[in-house]
């Protein structure tokens, strides 16, 4: 099966972002590893890229971030741990519920009705 | 991991922060964070492969610096723009020290010639006017110049503190002690001056600042202590800034 990236993933990533954190807190890398293990290795995104999503997702309120306390191991660079607010717990929600309207819309549309 | 290849992590990041417009403090969140993930990615590449090859996938799993340059830059809310401009202000362009000095003098003269105007204009709209030309009020109507110097000597001082405590040089116990003395000295020398030339009496004018003396302890006190808070950051951002992303 072919590879989901770039233009295909935008308007997804900020929603599918969200739904790694109901599994609980996580930085940027754990993020991205949950999406890959969600993607089955077919999510193939630009890791730079999840930063900007997780800036805007902060910024409205939908997750919050805190430093980690040591930067373990990394050459003193610190990770932001990541964690869902309530108010990014019903983004996700609505999220399903436009997505499935999506798929049944766009399913209708191709002939392949989910 | 060596210094060389940190050092290539770091311009992998700079690559992408350096030409976002944002305040300071938001583009050494980005850094840090964005240098640690790629420390994390490089640490994983590296199990599986030679360095140089684990920074080759380092690099192509961050992407383009120009494109994520313009995410990050779509990211930076409006409100940054305050911050940034406030920095500006207090010296982000990169401007001579003695230019900071002046901004810095104008500025302390004008934030208390404002309540001071205020202060001698609900006098007048009083009928008390007169008072403001009386000797006695001398003192406070000099007061925006005496804040404009304070503001500039001590924006030179802060500028002199750093490198003796921390610069590329190494510590001088030497020329922080001579930056502490003239710090503690500013206040009563400099009020020592304005009786001076009020009073035109040297030996009254030295018993005012006499008491001063104890108090100006806290000058350089306060001095060493913005200067170690503000160490790590100055430091890291010189660092970021003298890498080479062309």
């Amino acid at each position: 099966m072919e590879a989901i990236q770039g233009d295909k993933l935008r308007g997804h990533l900020e929603a599918m972002i969200l739904s790694t954190l109901e599994r609980g807190e996580a930085h940027g890398l754990e993020i991205l590893h949950r999406l890959e293990e969600a993607g089955c290795g077919l999510l193939q995104l630009k890791e730079g890229s999840l930063y900007p999503a997780l800036y805007r997702l902060e910024a409205a309120g939908a997750i919050k971030a805190v430093w980690e306390s040591q930067p373990h191991g990394r050459r003193g660079a610190r990770r932001r741990i990541y964690r869902l607010t309530p108010k990014g717990q019903r983004q996700v929600e609505a999220g399903r519920v436009e997505w499935q309207q999506f798929v049944r819309v766009v399913g209708g549309i191709l002939g392949a009705p989910a | 991991m060596n210094e060389s290849t940190l050092t290539q992590l770091k311009i992998i990041v700079e690559r992408a922060v350096r030409p976002v417009r944002a305040s300071t403090s938001r583009k050494r969140k980005m850094r840090e964070e964005l240098l640690a993930h790629v420390v994390g990615v490089f640490e994983e590449e590296a199990k599986v492969g030679d360095e140089q090859a684990a920074l080759a996938s380092t690099q192509e799993r961050f992407g383009q610096a120009a494109e994520l340059t313009v995410h990050l830059q779509a990211s930076v809310p409006p409100s940054d723009g305050f911050e940034r401009s406030a920095e500006n202000f207090f010296g982000g362009s990169g401007e001579s020290v003695l230019r900071l000095a002046a901004r810095f003098a104008a500025a302390g003269g004008a934030i208390v010639s404002v309540p001071l105007g205020i202060m001698i204009l609900i006098c007048v709209l009083r009928g008390q006017g007169s008072e403001w030309l009386t000797i006695a009020r001398v003192p406070s109507l000099l007061a925006p110049l005496w804040s404009a110097f304070i503001a500039f000597s001590g924006t030179l001082l802060i500028h002199g503190m750093w490198p003796a405590l921390f610069g590329p040089a190494g510590r001088s116990w030497l020329r922080a002690g001579l930056v502490a003395v003239a710090a503690w000295l500013l206040v009563p020398v400099s009020s020592f001056a304005l009786c001076l030339v009020l009073m035109a009496d040297i030996q009254k004018s030295l018993w005012e600042v006499v008491p001063l003396l104890p108090y100006g302890v806290v000058a350089p006190v306060a001095l060493v202590v913005v200067t170690y808070l503000v160490k790590s950051e100055f430091r890291d951002d010189r660092e970021w800034a003298r890498l080479d992303i062309t």
